[in-house]
């Protein structure tokens, strides 16, 4: 049996927790794993400090208030918007990274610290889309043309994923694990000397798992309606289409495997909106594996995903592209 | 770009001996940080004996109290409940630990927020039993 040092901080909104595998033979091995441990957590930090939009200090917030000019960002924003437009390129607008205010107008307005509600001073304009954000990659400036309010929510958080992976690559660590409130990285074996076991949550029971995935070296996050339920009603959740400013209604779960956390993240969330159909051709053509079940419980997977990473053939997804 | 120095994450934070209702917002304030070495997830048998420990959400924490008897999970309950929704709302969740006898898999991905704090909480509170 091999020992797994665990550590876990409270960061964006969530809990993180960065597992180690294996077992410090000395005080010095203890004291370089605890460093590298809390290095990698110290990413979720400085990503938040950047990308929140519940922080009115935040670099995000203080872009949000000028409108119209270009404005000259750190490298970690740059790369992070970057990002977000060119997946609501590739997706037609199905992910959006410019809905801020919708979000806050649909209740999701609380610092998850402190519970003050968070009202961005801009008037909301229904016509605003990724379109209106323009970057010069030369000068690494972003101006926004529009009133918008960027939400980098989960992006943000596979951003953290990959930079404390990275942190522990660098480090020489092999073996470990990442959790951010479900969005998981997974980095060689367990404890076990076995590839990672991933549960994927059902999403109308809570409490069971609807698949069970055996992973290494990927990244798993899933989007699921269930979680963070807004205020307005039961219908009404935190994945919103952004060409009908509706809650997305066609999937119940989406989850994706992807070799970075912040492309799973960002495409799980896509794929939510563009509904099971569209979303797997879609996930195929971006060369990532995903399952996607429907409010009715169907399930749809690519075939990787079942070839690849399904535990039992008797539980896997029931339909393939 | 670097990562920012180790004492941003050193934050260590106990929820109080003697919480009171009006304290559950500060409490979700704090971030936690523990470090500690545990077995991994081979053959779980459990040290006999009453454990608790906290677990954090973005709702409030949450401190769970678990019961080996016999190396396995008897009882699980929520025994401190710091969280800005009502209490009744994740009383099945105790029942569920008890059922699945911990976590059969590594990691779940797609947890809930709400249940993050009583996971995380019954987690910490194995970890002792170990």
């Amino acid at each position: 049996m091999t020992d797994a040092y665990v550590r876990t901080v409270a960061s964006m909104g969530t809990v993180v927790t960065a597992h180690v595998v294996g077992r410090a033979a000395s005080d010095i091995e203890r004291i370089e794993l605890e460093h590298a441990a809390s290095s990698a957590l110290a990413w979720f930090e400085e990503v938040e400090r950047v990308c929140s939009r519940f922080d009115p200090e935040s670099e995000l917030s203080r872009l949000s208030k000028q409108i119209g000019s270009r404005m000259p960002v750190s490298d970690l924003l740059f790369e992070v918007v970057q990002f977000a437009l060119a997946v609501a390129e590739e997706s037609g607008g199905a992910f959006d990274p410019t809905l801020g205010l919708q979000l806050e107008a649909r209740g999701f307005d609380r610092e998850y610290r402190s519970g003050a509600v968070v009202r961005t001073p801009l008037e909301s304009d229904d016509m605003a889309s990724y379109r209106d954000v323009e970057l010069d990659a030369d000068q690494k400036t972003i101006m926004l043309g529009r009133p918008l309010l960027l939400d980098l929510g989960g992006l943000a958080k596979g951003l953290a994923i990959d930079m404390a992976v990275r942190e522990l690559e660098q480090r020489s660590f092999e073996n470990f694990a990442i959790d951010a409130g479900g969005d998981l990285y997974l980095s060689g074996h367990n404890a076990d000397d076995e590839p990672w076991s991933v549960g994927i949550r059902h999403p109308r029971h809570d409490g069971e798992l609807i698949e069970t995935l055996r992973v290494s070296n990927v990244a798993v996050c899933t989007s699921g309606d269930y979680e963070r339920r807004a205020p307005g009603g039961p219908a009404e959740h935190h994945i919103v289409d952004p060409r009908t400013k509706a809650s997305a209604v066609d999937a119940a779960s989406v989850t994706v495997v992807a070799p970075s956390a912040m492309v799973a993240d960002a495409l799980a969330t896509a794929a939510f909106v563009l509904g099971p159909v569209d979303a797997l051709a879609w996930l195929e053509r971006h060369g990532v594996d995903g399952m996607i079940i429907t409010p009715s419980l169907e399930r749809f997977a690519t075939r990787g995903l079942r070839r690849e990473y399904c535990v039992e053939r008797g539980s896997s997804p029931d339909s393939v592209v | 770009m670097k990562p920012p120095s180790d004492t941003t994450t050193s934050r260590v934070a106990a929820p109080p001996a003697n919480p009171t209702p009006d304290s559950a917002k500060t409490v979700a304030a704090r971030a936690t940080d523990s470090a500690t070495t545990t077995a991994g997830n081979a053959a779980a048998a459990y040290k006999d004996g009453t454990y608790s420990a906290w677990g954090t959400s973005r709702h409030g924490d949450i401190e769970a109290t678990v019961l080996i008897k016999g190396g396995r999970i008897e009882a699980a309950i929520v025994s401190q409940c710091l969280t800005q929704y009502s209490c009744s709302l994740i009383s099945e969740l105790p029942i569920q630990v008890v059922l699945r006898q911990s976590p059969e898999v590594d990691f779940v991905s797609g947890a809930t927020q709400s249940t993050n704090a009583f996971y995380y909480a019954v987690v910490n509170a194995l970890k002792k039993a170990k």
